[in-house]
């Protein structure tokens, strides 16, 4: 769809007739009617629309029409000619190219015959869900709405929480087929100059013929594409995009997707969750502990069990190591089999659990945790140990706030049973060397991944602030390191405190 | 936007630099020092410190007048043809101290942490992840250090702060007994360690902000200083200035043997040899991304430009030099000792000596060339992964083809003996055997709580030495193993039935939790590693037996060793038994005792409580005008009467009070009178002074005096320094006994 291809709608209807059925022959679904308007029934016009997401009823469209109905022909060219319809979001196309991309975001498109442009008049669009209650990211305290399949209500749930006219909505096309509506949401003086242009270019960097999800844009727009841990953050609470784009971070937001993606991130930020700053700062620093923690053990647990077990038994209390040496009697399984045994099972059943209907989903995880875990241990398959440590790893991901983040800890979990499996403690070393390294690599919109770890001095060690201790809100006076230097302070007081 | 701009801050600089000191100066200046300096060893870290600070005042003033990097520099102030010389020089150095350091890091790794892997293999990976670590360029690499600095550097203060409580402070002393050459000798190993402070020359063009390099380098100096002072002074403290000496990697020995207060971890070796692996890694990944940037700087002059993928290029073949030469330290001792030796006696004096010529040279340098490297470090650091991944993987698949030192026994295939019998030395040497080969199970000795040797074989030197290096080699047999000895190992092994618990724990814990006696006053196997080389302590090794045969006590139905009497390792060897109230006495005049109870006459017992005991060499004269050597005993603290009565009359400093003798018992009275105090002290320092005199006569010091000359009497120290058996022989011990009594 070259700009030099495009084609002018025409003053006469027959001709833009047979342009939009070139594009829309074999569509069962577009609805396509020829209509008489006017008091005279003289002005032959042509109505074209998908069919689910118009209401002829009492819609805009419906009264539009019964609006031209009481016109002359004049008249309704002449209204038309002025914008007079009395619908603010009407919008004249000249082209058949944009009729058509307008006709594919759900809207109707009426030709007027004499009329040189194609009116697009807004109606209920696609089908979605609708605003709904977000299944992941749960809080404690906060708002539980949850983002939709609409990019345009999903910006509008970031607007409903930002009212300022400085909150912009960029609005981008992805996938030369599938046409996505892609919104870039940030706030004009708050996002750092040049982060909403290399963004865009990002995203379009690429040429693809359908963008179904923002994962796949996601996918496409990393740098790192190998890394598996996740250079953009996702979320599906609007809470958390409005704080994010508050802290001069954009919100990418991608039709047909409830996940708005956040950049640039950190770990840091994966870390965080909405609550921690609705709730007070000791209980706010004591999760986010946890959290890294969780984080940490996801990854290393089962390896470290094995590296002590098999190489380092002087680390544990001699009791405790005889007591793991009795639990193992009888299983015919080297320990590292035992627990990739123990590991896969367990995210056989998360994947089980997944794709089940929820009340299934839910009966599958008793089911394997109790049952499927029981009797393994009785059968001698697995010692009851190794049931625990592979339980308080799953308990340790379960608690990583980020699913695509904690999905990242899951995967290097196995790297780390391997390398500890052979090597041991040493092992164990080398692959954290290795994970930091990595990490260290990572940069997301040139923000590096271990902020405020590394480089705090590039932002007057402000971002340390609300870091794993998260001081009390009064004090984070000062936006993090992704805000725009010169807008830098988010809280002052009337009085010194 | 923020990052990839090859440039690192001042705290990275500042960790960066302190990784590079802490690596190889925790590792080996403690032994060196010891080595040349003995107890004097700190001055030699504080000169060391010292100097390299004004080293680094002279280093600030060079780069004052560096307008462009150090390399370039280094051709302007000295001419093409001896600029490449200099390049030379340092590209040689960089790498012969990238392969030691490689080759220390796998050797510390093969001994500590993997000890059935092959050498090649331990280095391949290294070797491979510092090669993933240079595709990150400066900045990656400064990311990972300033990151971990809090994780290593924590464990580390704590190690140091538990180790504290097992520091002997009269092993610091004396002090001031080494000559200049000596303490000249140490300061020149403290300054190797600190050479490194020269590559805040390379570094400045990589530093944001260029006025802090010198002011992190400064505050890296003191860091590791103070943390090189602190952990010699807890080494000498532990293990003695002797011991020390001839250590291998100390730090390393010492975390295996100090215990983390609350129980869990039993030994925290493993964990802490976190910090060398890191620290170690650091600094190798320094000297090949320095040598790189060297080779990189040559490739340019010579007309190349590496960019994008090829960039990687010269790393790969710097880490594969790297890897040859370390193999060759490896294989041929004589290469490793001959490098060694140039990189102690040339290398550091090169690269401390350039920056120093180059200042005293006052020339201007030429600011021709200056900005000319800055455009290619711009679009540095980008599309190395296909490279990466695909060495990765060669070198993982190569490296799996030394899979053969995986040979991982199962838990439930190991046995974990917490005791140890020791006859004799055969018995010994087949003890030894038969735990690692007989049965199905591999032996496990990591978690051995009690050594027990039988008497007769304790008193064979010749013997005993050969099983203490024996068993000191075997570097899973814990340091902090109890020692303690018996008549009959076989008749103890009999009892084990009538335990609750294994013998081993039960020995343990009568150690530890029944004997009201301080643990540490009880000798441990790496006590007896160390007095082999100290010569300074004397030792009480517990004599256990089956409870009742040799008190008398009436035997009953489930028999339970006890400890009834000390072996006496006096100096590195045995010296004879002493009864439990003798050895009682001196764990008390140790200050190893919580509480002391002892009988002062028949049905008079007394406790004391909190007491502390201070020991001091003096001298007065004698009978017949002859100078006695007194070990003069100050006892101090609260006591009671437990049960019994005392006459003040007996008292002979109070004999014109014989007519009012009046009876005390603990309760009869509300406060003890001056009087009654002074008897009851007079009584305990003749009980003491006889069982003191008691062991002189067997040539015992029950005050364990010796170790103490050093730091009291230095006059002593050198009298006795080369013929210590004569010590106890001439001195006499005098309690004094100052205790406030009174009535609960």
């Amino acid at each position: 769809m070259s700009e030099n291809q495009k084609c002018p709608v025409s003053t006469d209807l027959t001709q833009n007739i047979e342009e939009m059925e070139f594009y829309f022959h074999d569509c069962a679904d577009i609805k396509k009617k020829q209509m008489k308007l006017g008091r005279n029934q003289d002005t032959a016009c042509y109505l074209t629309f998908i069919e689910v997401s118009v209401d002829m009823g009492t819609s805009a469209l419906g009264e539009t029409l019964k609006y031209l109905n009481g016109l002359t022909r004049d008249e309704i060219l002449c209204t038309l000619q002025e914008n007079a319809l009395g619908i603010s979001d009407a919008t004249y196309f000249p082209t058949i190219e944009e009729a058509v991309s307008g006709l594919l975001t759900g809207e109707a498109i009426l030709f007027v015959d004499g009329f040189d442009r194609a009116v697009k008049i807004p109606d209920d669009g696609y089908p979605n869900m609708g605003i709904t209650e977000v299944d992941s990211e749960k809080v404690i305290r906060g708002s539980n709405e949850g983002f939709c399949d609409s990019v345009k209500q999903n910006a509008a749930l970031i607007r409903k929480r930002i009212r300022s006219p400085r909150v912009k909505v960029r609005g981008l096309k992805a996938g030369i087929r599938s046409n996505t509506n892609v919104y870039l949401v940030y706030v004009e003086d708050l996002a750092n100059p040049g982060l909403v242009k290399e963004i865009e270019k990002r995203l379009q960097d690429f040429t693809i013929d359908g963008i179904l999800d923002s994962g796949m844009l996601e996918q496409l727009a990393e740098k790192k594409w190998y890394s598996p841990f996740p250079q953009f953050q996702t979320t599906q609470r609007p809470d958390r995009a409005a704080m994010a784009v508050l802290e001069g971070r954009v919100i990418v937001m991608c039709d047909n997707s409830p996940i708005g993606l956040i950049l640039p991130t950190d770990y840091n930020s994966f870390i965080r969750t909405s609550d921690d700053y609705y709730s007070r700062f000791e209980i706010a620093t004591f999760g986010r502990i946890l959290r890294y923690l969780a984080s940490f053990f996801a990854m290393t647990l089962p390896g470290f069990y094995l590296a002590v077990t098999n190489f380092h038994t002087q680390i544990l209390p001699t009791t405790l190591l005889l007591s793991f040496a009795e639990a193992r009697q009888g299983v015919p399984f080297p320990a590292v089999v035992e627990v990739l045994i123990m590991e896969l099972s367990f995210e056989l059943l998360r994947e089980a659990g997944v794709r089940l209907p929820g009340a299934m989903g839910n009966t599958i995880g008793i089911v394997g945790g109790l049952i499927i875990g029981q009797a393994a241990v009785e059968a001698n398959l697995v010692s009851p140990i190794v049931v625990i440590v592979i339980s308080f790893t799953a308990l340790c991901s379960f608690a990583i706030p980020n699913e695509e983040f904690a999905t990242a800890f899951r995967i290097l979990k196995f790297f780390f049973i391997g390398i500890c499996a052979w090597l041991g403690y040493f092992g164990m070393l080398l692959g954290l060397l290795a994970v930091l390294t990595h990490l260290s690599h990572l940069t997301s919109f040139g923000i590096p991944y271990l902020m405020p770890f590394v480089g705090a001095d590039l932002n007057n060690y402000e971002d340390e602030r609300d870091f794993i201790w998260r001081q009390p809100f009064r004090k984070l006076r000062k936006r993090p390191i992704y805000a725009n230097p010169k807008e830098r302070t988010k809280l002052t007081f009337s009085k010194k405190r | 936007m923020f990052s990839e701009n090859n440039q690192i801050s001042g705290r990275q600089v500042f960790r960066l630099l302190t990784y590079d000191f802490l690596g190889m100066g925790t590792l080996l200046l403690p032994t060196m020092l010891a080595d040349t300096a003995g107890r004097d060893g700190i001055f030699c870290i504080l000169a060391g410190i010292l100097s390299t600070f004004l080293y680094l005042k002279l280093l600030r003033y060079l780069l004052k007048g560096m307008k462009t990097n150090y390399p370039d520099f280094l051709k302007q102030k000295c001419g093409k043809v001896c600029g490449y010389v200099l390049w030379g020089g340092y590209f040689l150095y960089f790498i012969l101290m990238a392969s030691y350091t490689a080759y220390l890091f796998s050797t510390l790794m093969l001994n500590g942490l993997v000890e059935n892997i092959s050498f090649y293999l331990v280095l391949l990976l290294i070797l491979l992840l510092a090669f993933y670590g240079m595709a990150g360029g400066i900045e990656g690499r400064a990311r990972v250090y300033e990151m971990l600095f809090w994780f290593l550097m924590i464990p580390l203060f704590l190690m140091l702060f538990a180790a504290c409580r097992e520091v002997k402070p009269a092993y610091w002393s004396p002090v001031f007994v080494a000559d200049g050459k000596e303490v000249l000798s140490g300061s020149y190993y403290v300054l190797f360690c600190y050479s490194m402070v020269s590559i805040v020359l390379f570094l400045k063009e990589y530093v944001a902000d260029r006025k802090k390099c010198v002011g992190a380098a400064e505050k890296a100096v003191w860091f590791s200083g103070g943390v090189f002072a602190a952990l010699y002074l807890i080494l000498i403290g532990l293990f003695g200035v002797e011991a020390l000496a001839q250590m291998k990697f100390p730090a390393v020995t010492m975390m295996s043997r100090v215990q983390v207060t609350g129980g869990f971890l039993k030994r925290t070796d493993a964990f802490m040899f976190s910090i060398w692996f890191f620290t170690l890694y650091a600094m190798l990944n320094s000297m090949v991304f320095y040598s790189g940037n060297l080779a990189e700087k040559v490739i340019r002059d010579c007309g190349g430009y590496l960019e994008g993928k090829k960039r990687m290029l010269p790393y790969l073949i710097l880490l594969l030099l790297v890897y040859g030469v370390t193999v060759l330290f490896y294989r041929n001792q004589q290469f490793l000792d001959c490098v060694t030796f140039l990189l102690w006696k040339i290398g550091t004096p090169f690269v401390v000596g350039v920056p120093v010529l180059l200042c005293l040279t006052g020339r201007k340098p030429n600011r021709g060339m200056e900005e000319r490297s800055s455009k290619e470090n711009k679009d540095e650091r980008k599309n190395h992964k296909k490279k990466v991944r695909v060495v990765v993987l060669v070198c993982f698949l190569f490296g799996c083809l030394f899979l053969q030192g995986c040979n991982v026994a199962e838990l439930e295939d190991k046995a974990f003996p917490v005791l140890l019998n020791i006859r004799d030395q055969d018995d010994f040497q087949n003890v030894w055997l038969n735990h690692e080969y007989a049965g199905n199970k591999e032996v496990d000795y990591n978690h051995l709580k009690v050594v027990l040797i039988e008497r007769s074989f304790l008193e064979k030197e010749a013997e005993v030495e050969d099983m203490l290096s024996m068993l000191e080699q075997e570097k899973e047999v814990p340091w902090n193993a109890y020692v303690m000895t018996t008549e009959s190992c076989d008749r103890l092994a009999q009892t084990e039935g009538e335990l609750d618990v294994l013998l081993g724990n039960y020995l343990e814990e009568l150690l530890e939790n029944t004997s009201g006696i301080d643990q540490k006053a009880y000798p441990t196997l790496g006590m007896l590693y160390e007095e082999r080389v100290n010569h300074l302590e004397t030792l009480y090794i517990p004599f256990v037996d089956i409870e009742g045969e040799q008190s008398g006590a009436v035997e009953d139905d489930t028999e339970k060793p006890q400890i009834t009497a000390y072996e006496v390792w006096k100096r590195g060897r045995a010296a004879g038994l002493v009864d439990t109230d003798t050895a009682r006495a001196a764990f008390f005049t140790q200050n190893f005792a919580d509480d002391y109870t002892l009988q002062l006459a028949p049905e008079l017992y007394v406790k004391v409580d909190a007491a502390s005991c201070r020991v001091k060499e003096t001298e007065k004269i004698g009978v017949g005008g002859l100078t006695e050597q007194i070990v003069a005993v100050t006892v101090t603290g609260e006591g009671e009467i437990l049960s019994g009565t005392v006459s003040a009359s007996e008292n002979p400093a109070n004999a014109e009070a014989e007519n009012t003798e009046t009876n005390i018992t603990n309760t009869s009275y509300e406060k003890m009178t001056r009087e009654k105090e002074q008897l009851l002290n007079t009584r305990m320092e003749d009980y003491l002074n006889a069982a003191a005199t008691h062991a002189l006569e067997k040539e015992i010091d029950i005050t364990n005096s010796y170790r103490n000359l050093g730091a009291d009497n230095r006059t002593w120290y050198f009298k006795y320094q080369n013929t210590p058996a004569a010590y106890e022989k001439d001195i006499k011990i005098q309690y004094l006994v100052e205790i406030n009594w009174k009535s609960e």
